[in-house]
């Protein structure tokens, strides 16, 4: 009997044992602490992309990046940073002060909006794949394989084989159609540093926690008149808010499961059609070619949405669903340089999960890096 | 007897989570006794119901999905003398995969083909009136269906809903068997142990290897024997450590995968005849710790008949 222990022993500890530790990848830049040497004030960044003439406005302490058209009514404003507290970002050659949503706060456009570009946070690899040759802001060269198009295959508007099952099937993640909110100010749950995505209508501000669509994905939600979903992929980093209404139906919008280039694909339950959230297009299905109307959003730490919008209600976990909210349920993936699933292009310019802001004009994307709001 | 007492114990080991993946080989697999010989076949079914979501320990109240793995299992135990025999474990593997929407509606997934097979060489290192040790390796081979796909897109769907693994496995293990334990005629102890191996399988194409994580499992339990009108009546009661490390996709840990089970596992063999036995046997999770969110086994229970052939 004791050698027999002594056995079963020796075969427990190999296989208990066993390592696992994971591999060390080099993480992505986090400018977000600053470390006290970088500004804290809104940084602007007036360029030229296609032609058409942005600004981009953004800080790395309080982890933010937004993007307007300067032009307004045929006017093209100039722009200059401003001292003022947030969600005021910048005044300009007219006298308006203008905030974060790009909304005209004070002065002679009271009220009236710049256009958003169309644009979104997220890891550089989604970018780098979706957009091949892609430039990063400030230099003008472009990226490895420049000029790649995609080409659909079978029904999709994309090629089938690049499509993936995710591996939970269709509603395996459950979107949220009914969220619950509470004051941004009580709230607890949430650290400093989780990000959330932003959103803002009329003289509503919602945000919506990372903690919660890292396992949700999809929220559909209404303000006011104004029915949207806030779609948000794990994998790639980016979260959009499209309208709900196509069409003049309303639909609301699913996890369907599948992936395309790692990319959520959500569905629409009106119809069944599958969507490419990167590709801002329906990729199969009654409505393959059709783009969604988005709005903007804005991503952030929540202590800066707290600074922006302390009144502003806050999605909490009360989802109807039972999940382990306080934890990241994809491991190290968001600082290693792995996938789950493979992509297309690759471009190692940047660390892969490095979170960049990217702005597309005529179907040419620019990445902007933290690093150019350093101040520094 | 040991050895259908040997196969129930293995029988009841749990080897199927939702995200862990992969088809209930190594919980199935028996080291068998070695019956100078005989030839020892045994047919089994295995129902593995998976409705648990874990989080780490704790168990979430979710009825958003459910899982289903029917495996039907065909063991052949042969000697080659006294001292060796060659056990080979094959499977066919049904997979389903329900998911209730908040309209209400079921979304379902199903899968089935081949399953991976094992073959072991068993080698008798003790044999003597009342003990026996049985050391056993040998490769898990990939014969599996590694590319099932869904039925509404035609996409290959993910490891843990495949029939197979895809991968080349190595499997070690260990029995042992002492029997009239506390000078009680027809009790026995028996402990068990065993260890898979693994390596990674590549997916779509070749692009991404995943690598099921390492499985090592430890089993301990008494049985009983009686004869009942000319029926051999053994219960029995096992207590049943797995471990599972996380799965890797391209180095990168797969979150939701490894942890913990232990499990308490009934069972009952009856003995027909000198050639002819069926056995049952459950599987009860008593602790489970997860590493992520699991959807785990609820309960699992599988039937056998086992054969016995004489050569000479």
């Amino acid at each position: 009997m004791k050698n027999l222990m002594y056995l079963l022993s020796v075969v427990l500890l190999i296989a208990c044992s066993e390592s696992e530790l994971d591999d060390i990848n080099e993480t992505p830049p986090d400018l977000g602490k600053g470390g006290g040497t970088y500004s804290s004030d809104v940084i602007l960044i007036i360029d030229d992309l296609e032609g058409e003439k942005i600004i981009i406005a953004g800080n790395a302490v309080k982890q933010y990046i937004v993007s307007f058209y300067r032009t307004l009514d045929d006017n093209l404003l100039e722009f200059k940073s401003t001292e003022e507290a947030l969600p005021i970002i910048m005044e300009d050659n007219e006298g308006n002060s203008w905030d974060i949503f790009g909304y005209a706060i004070r002065g002679p456009r009271k009220g009236q909006r710049l256009r958003a570009t169309q644009s979104l946070m997220g890891y550089w690899f989604s970018f780098a794949t979706f957009y091949p040759g892609l430039q990063i802001y400030p230099d003008a060269e472009k990226g490895v394989n420049d000029g790649e198009k995609i080409t659909g295959t079978g029904n999709w508007l994309v090629p089938e084989s690049e499509v993936r099952s995710g591996g939970v099937g269709r509603d395996g993640i459950p979107a949220v159609s009914t969220p619950k909110f509470d004051a941004a100010g009580q709230l607890e749950f949430l650290a400093d540093d989780d990000l959330v995505v932003g959103f803002s209508y009329q003289e509503t501000q919602m945000a919506y926690p990372h903690d919660v669509l890292d396992w949700h994905e999809i929220v559909n939600d209404v303000i006011s008149d104004l029915d949207y979903a806030i779609i948000y992929c794990p994998l790639t980093g980016t979260a959009t808010a499209w309208n709900r209404k196509i069409n003049g139906t309303l639909t609301s919008f699913g996890v369907s499961g599948l992936l395309y280039n790692s990319n959520i694909v959500p569905y629409d339950r009106a119809t069944g059609s599958n969507w490419s959230q990167l590709l801002n297009t329906a990729i199969w299905g009654e409505k393959k070619g059709k783009k969604p109307k988005n709005h903007m959003v804005l991503e952030t730490t929540f202590s800066t949405w707290k600074e922006l919008y302390p009144t502003s209600k806050v999605m909490n976990f009360s989802t109807g669903y039972n999940r382990n909210y306080g934890s990241y349920p994809y491991g190290d993936y968001k600082t290693s340089k792995q996938f789950i699933f493979p992509v297309k292009y690759e471009d190692r310019r940047l660390h892969e999960k490095e979170r960049v802001h990217a702005v597309r004009v005529n179907g040419k994307v620019r990445v902007y890096r933290f690093l150019s709001f350093t101040g520094n | 007897m040991l050895l259908s007492f040997v196969l129930l114990a293995w029988n009841n080991v749990n080897c199927q989570t939702c995200c862990s993946g992969g088809t209930p080989l190594l919980g199935n697999l028996g080291i068998n006794g070695i019956e100078p010989g005989t030839v020892y076949f045994q047919l089994a079914y295995d129902y593995n119901y998976l409705d648990d979501l874990y989080a780490g320990r704790e168990l979430l109240d979710d009825n958003t999905r459910e899982r289903l793995t029917q495996t039907a299992l065909l063991q052949v135990v042969y000697p080659f003398s006294e001292k060796m025999s060659v056990n080979g474990l094959f499977t066919y593997v049904g997979q389903q995969r329900t998911i209730f929407t908040e309209t209400g509606q079921a979304n379902v997934t199903e899968t089935n083909g081949l399953g991976d097979a094992v073959l072991l060489l068993q080698y008798s290192v003790l044999s003597v009136f009342k003990r026996s040790l049985v050391l056993a390796a040998g490769p898990k081979l990939p014969i599996g269906k590694f590319d099932a796909t869904d039925d509404e897109f035609g996409l290959v769907v993910s490891p843990d809903l495949q029939p197979g693994s895809g991968s080349l496995d190595g499997i070690f293990g260990a029995s042992y068997q002492e029997s009239q334990i506390l000078n009680i005629t027809g009790l026995s102890f028996n402990a068990s142990a065993s260890y898979r191996l693994t390596t990674p399988a590549k997916r779509f194409e070749g692009d991404i290897k995943y690598r099921f994580g390492n499985e090592s499992m430890l089993s301990l339990g008494l049985q009983k024997n009686f004869l009942i009108k000319k029926i051999g009546v053994t219960p029995s009661v096992f207590t049943q450590y797995r471990h599972t490390s996380a799965d890797k996709t391209d180095g990168l840990t797969v979150a939701g995968t490894g942890g913990d089970w232990i499990y308490i596992s009934p069972g009952l063999n009856l003995e027909l005849s000198n050639n002819l036995s069926i056995n049952a046997a459950a599987e009860l999770p008593v602790y489970r710790n997860l590493k992520g969110t699991q959807l785990t086994t609820s309960y699992r229970f599988n039937v056998g008949l086992a054969i016995k052939l004489f050569k000479n």
